[in-house]
This record gives C-alpha cells, structure tokens and sequence, in this order.
C-alpha cells in the first residue's frame, strides 16, 4: 500500500511539474511580440527583441495571471465570467465525446473482430479505417448536409449550427467521437483477435463455453488492459478536433473564444483558454491512467 | 474392451492462398488417420514437429473441423452433431495443453478457473464449488490456499497441475495430452506424468498422450502410434513398436533416442534429407526420399496399414515383404 501510494504522489508531482513547464512554456511564446523579427547582420543574428525583454515581459504576464487580473473585454463582461461560460459548454463537447467514442469504439471493434474465425473482412475493416482517414471539414459537412436532409422531412432533433439546447450539441459531439471511436474500434478489434488466438481461449472452446461467455469472461478481461493503453492518444485527437468542430458547428465553446482573442490581440485571454485546454488534457490523461492502473490492474509479471 | 474414442480416416486440409490470391495451396496436415482408443487406456502420438499430432488432437476436440472422416465418442458420431449437443459432450474430451503459461487466464483466479467447467456443465450445486474446487487441487497436490491465487503467482508445474486439475473438473472420459510436460523441467516433468497416471488409475480416464518424447511416451502408453507427414505409419502395443519396430521411420526414431549409458555403443542410423513440405508431399510412400531401403515400389505406390501381429500395423511395401 505504501510503494503504492509513493508510487501515486511520484506520478501526481511529475505530471504537475510538466504542467507547470508546459504553462511556462505557453506564456512564454504569447509573450513574444508580433513584431518580433531575426536579421542576419555582419555575420550575426540579431534580434528585434532581446531574450531578457521577452523574459521580463514573460514573468510580468505570469504574475497578472497568477494574480487573475485580467482586462474586461467582450461587451462589459469580465475575461473570467467568459471563460467559465464557454468552458462548461466546451466540457460538455469533450466528455461526451469521448464517452460515445469510447461505447462506440468498443462496440465496433467487437463487430470488426474475427472473433477466433479464419474468414476476414475487408469490409468491416475498411468502414473503421475510412473514417480515420477523411478530413474533418468532410465529415462535419456530411453530417450538416444529414441535419438539413432530415430537417427537410421535419426530422429536427439535430441543428446545423448554433448553441443554447441540447440539441445543438448531438451533432458536434458525435463529430468529435467520429475519430476517437475509429481509433478504439481498431484497438479492440486487434487485442480481441490476439486474446482469440491464446490457448486459454481454445480450453474454453474446448470446456463448452458459449461464443458470449468466452467474449465477455475471457476475452474482453484481457482485451480491456490494453484498449485502456490507448484511451490517453484519444484525448489529444479530440483536444485538436475541438477547434474544427466548434467553429463549423458555430459553437461557442473555449475553441472559438481562443480564435476571438487571436483576433482582437488580447495575448492573456490566448494565454488562459490555451492553459485551461492543457489541463483538461493532463486531468482526462490522468483519469485515464488512473483507470488503466487501478481498474485495469495489469499483472506482476507485465511489469517486468 | 470398448473403445472409448474412435477416428477413423480422419482428413484436414488446410487451403493457403498466396498474397495476391493468385495460387492456392493444399496443406494435408491430417491424410486418413485412423485409430482406436480403448477405455482406461492411454494412446500415445509421437512424431516430428509439423507432422500433425497436435491438429489430431484438435479435430478431436472439434476446435478445428475436418474436412473429411469419422470420430467416434462411445459409439457416437461427433461430426455430425449439432452444437448444442456437442456442448454437452465436451463434458466427456477435455484438453490439457503444452503450455502451462498460456493455457490458464491470466485475470481469473484458480478458483474462478476450475469452477467455470463446473458450472457450464452443472457438475455440482453452486453451493459446492468451494468445496469441490478444493477437492481438485488437493487431488493434483496443490494446497486449498493456491485457489485465491492468480496463475502468474505459480511455477510452471503449478500451472500445469491446474490445468490438469480444470481437465478432470467434468469427470471427463477422454483426456488429450497435448505434449503436457514439454514446456517443464526434467525433474517436473516426472511428477506430472506420475500424476497424470495416478488420475488415471483412479479415476478410470482414457488418454490421447501426444509427445514428440519416446521415453515419456513409452513411460505413460499403452499404444503408440507414429506419424510421419500427417499419416499413421504404424501403430501397435508399446512393447511391440519399442522392441520389434518395423517402418524404417520407427526404427530411426528410436535409434535417435539417446541412451543414458555410455558404455552402450550402437550403429547410429541418421535420417537423411529433410522433412518434405506438406504443401508438395512426395509421391507414393511420403518417407521415401529419406528411407534407408526405398524401392521403385516406395515412389509409385502409397503403402496401406499392414497387420504385423495382433494390434500392432505398419504401413510399408517392405512389412508385407517380410
């Protein structure tokens, strides 16, 4: 219990510390001036800006932050009253995004699996490979042009654009789990063929155990701990997803606010909404790893 | 004696397509075999690796279905049963594989492991699996403790008693040894074989002991039968086949078969060649471009199964010579 919990505070103190440096980092590369030029002269590179200025100007924004003193901007609303607003709104997106790409990732991959037969289908695979494939501007255009063909037939569940009800959100949130659930669905696939290949799987053929029990007992045991190893890579894909969604649906999430605080050159509100998205990277990253370690509790010998 | 397993003409194929489904290969890894096992008794399969032991065993088992033949369970036709039915009979043929590490889940405890045969197939009320698990691990030799125990937590020949004692969960009739002390040390191997035998002594179980081991196979038989290419090339009482053998391939093999006295010398008699490709097997006698004494006869005609004596059969052009 005790390695255990060392082991806990070691991992929670590290992924801190990289935060901390990647928050650095971020603050430190808003902070250069957009005017900051490089000029090859007399056989030295001379820069518009010194590195101490951009340090200077770097701990200055830090202590601002720190300290929560930001300048009203928007219509009279105060920087933070935004952010909450737009960050519960972008929550929504990714959490449920995730989840549905995660349901239907699993899902599919069960589909895609040969499940211990020799016969392989192309089919099956390629309707998990393609999507992984298109672009996002095509997939989030195919389902707008769905939204509108179904509006058409007074089917009105999904809106085109726009925010406010639930229902502006099903079609952003299945956009963002379209690729995720891709990914997941080739993960499980492959890890249930090689849980299908061992022999405890063919004892359990030979026992009598039907095709659903040796799924779920045998298999999907063995298949979980390692479709839990690549639950973190979905995280940063629909992180980058975010922005494409947000904008094309005309969702007013933290996405779009970044790309309206690019727009008016107010550096500390990029600096914020940029930190905010890291540490609900680093948060869903730990809450996964949390799962795969404790949930999915690998064995002794696979940690040798 | 009845017998409790018979197969008779046992065929499987495999078909290999090339990469770009141009060509199409045919792998005979079982080409008519046929055999008789008769209750409380232990057959046993030697042969080189690739030569189709372990693809019998599944094709018993009906893991892989044959392309053609008969497998008989106390009478009974197992190919031609439905599913429903065979998985009332998989009660009667268990499996006990080489590999002690692969064969038992990882993530289910010993306890889970032997009391999932006992609840597919109802052996006792639920009430019972504790007791009856414990029961089985005491009758391998292993201690009431291990059953909260994972599979990693033991040693291979641990492992292997589970195995054994999941196989003897369903009071099974037939047992197939998949080659289940290769994977453990010498000194290992003598106690899982021991116990193997003491099972069935007491229990009154029918073996298919597959083994590529003469000395194993000759310690645990009652009838050998050795393959070569996917084919019985004789079959007979151990005392027969280790002290009369008659196929050219018999008499290699157990000439092979190292003596722990260095005093004995003997004529060594080595194979020549190396063993056909399954895909394109020799025309006629499939030993014949290694045998010793091949004949014109050897390349042209394949030698059926001859009687030599009671129970003991060779399939050579030379045999029937004799």
């Amino acid at each position: 219990m005790y390695k255990l919990a060392k082991k806990t505070c070691i991992r929670l103190v590290s992924s801190i510390a990289i935060f901390i440096i990647f928050a650095y980092m971020v603050v430190a590369i808003c902070s250069i001036p957009r005017d900051f030029t490089v000029s090859f002269s007399k056989g030295k590179l001379i820069s518009s800006y010194s590195l101490k200025d951009i340090s200077t100007k770097t701990n200055t924004n830090i202590t601002s932050l720190v300290s929560g003193n930001l300048t009203n901007t928007f219509k009279g609303k105060n920087q933070w009253e935004i952010l909450t607003e737009k960050l519960g709104k972008t929550l929504i997106l990714l959490i449920s995004g995730i989840l549905l790409g995660i349901v239907l990732g699993i899902i599919k991959g069960i589909f895609d699996s040969r499940k211990g037969t020799i016969k392989d289908s192309h089919y099956k695979v390629l309707l998990t490979i393609i999507p992984m494939s298109f672009p996002d501007l095509l997939v989030i255009a195919v389902l707008q042009g769905m939204a509108i063909w179904l509006s058409k037939h007074n089917i009105t569940i999904f809106k085109v654009a726009g925010h406010g009800t639930i229902n502006h959100t099903l079609l952003p949130i299945i956009a963002l789990s379209i690729l995720p659930a891709s990914y997941i669905a080739r993960v499980t696939a492959l890890s249930i063929e090689s849980c299908y290949n061992m022999d405890y799987v063919k004892v359990a053929m030979g026992k009598g155990c039907s095709k659903t029990r040796i799924l779920w007992n045998h298999v999907m045991r063995n298949a979980l701990s390692i479709i839990s190893e690549g639950l973190s890579s979905i995280t940063s894909l629909i992180i980058c997803n975010l922005l494409i969604v947000e904008f094309m649906f005309s969702y007013m999430g933290l996405a779009v606010t970044l790309v309206q605080f690019c727009k008016n050159n107010d550096i500390r509100g990029m600096v914020v909404v940029i930190i905010i998205l890291g540490a609900i990277y680093f948060i869903l990253d730990g809450i996964f790893q949390f799962t795969k370690k404790f949930v999915f509790q690998s064995l002794k010998e696979e940690n040798i | 004696m009845n017998n409790i397993i018979e197969v008779r003409n046992l065929v499987k194929q495999f078909e290999l397509t090339s990469k770009l489904g141009l060509q199409t290969h045919c792998v005979k890894a079982v080409n008519g075999v046929s055999f008789d096992v008769p209750e409380g008794e232990t057959l046993g399969l030697v042969g080189e690796s690739g030569c189709g032991k372990t693809t019998t065993g599944k094709l018993i088992l009906r893991l892989v279905k044959p392309t053609s033949g008969e497998i008989y369970l106390e009478g009974k036709d197992i190919n031609k049963i439905s599913k429903k039915e065979m998985r009332r009979i998989r009660k009667d043929i268990q499996v006990v594989f080489q590999n002690p590490y692969a064969a038992l889940d990882p993530k289910m405890t010993v306890a889970d492991i032997l009391s999932e045969p006992l609840s597919i197939h109802r052996i006792v009320f639920k009430y019972d699996y504790d007791k009856e698990v414990k029961r089985l691990l005491n009758l391998v030799g292993l201690s009431e403790k291990d059953a909260k125990k994972f599979p990693h937590e033991f040693s291979g020949g641990q492992r292997q008693r589970i195995g054994i004692a999941r196989a003897i969960a369903t009071r099974p009739k037939f047992i197939i040894c998949d080659e289940p002390v290769s994977a453990l040390d010498v000194s290992v191997q003598s106690q899982i074989l021991n116990l193997l035998n003491d099972l069935q002594k007491e229990l009154k179980v029918s073996y298919l002991f597959i083994a590529h081991g003469l000395n194993v196979i000759r310690h645990m038989s009652d009838k050998v039968g050795v393959m070569y290419l996917g084919k019985i090339v004789e079959i007979g009482r151990v005392e027969d086949i280790f002290n009369n053998p008659m196929h050219p391939y018999t008499k290699v093999l157990l000439n092979s078969a190292p003596i722990p006295d260095p005093t004995i010398i003997r004529e060594r008699q080595a194979i020549k060649g190396e063993v056909p490709s399954p895909i394109t097997p020799p025309s006629g006698c499939s030993f014949h471009p290694r045998c010793n004494i091949a004949m014109e006869i050897c390349k042209n005609k394949s030698p059926e199964l001859i009687k030599i004596n009671e129970g003991h059969k060779a399939a050579c052009h030379f045999c029937s010579a004799e």
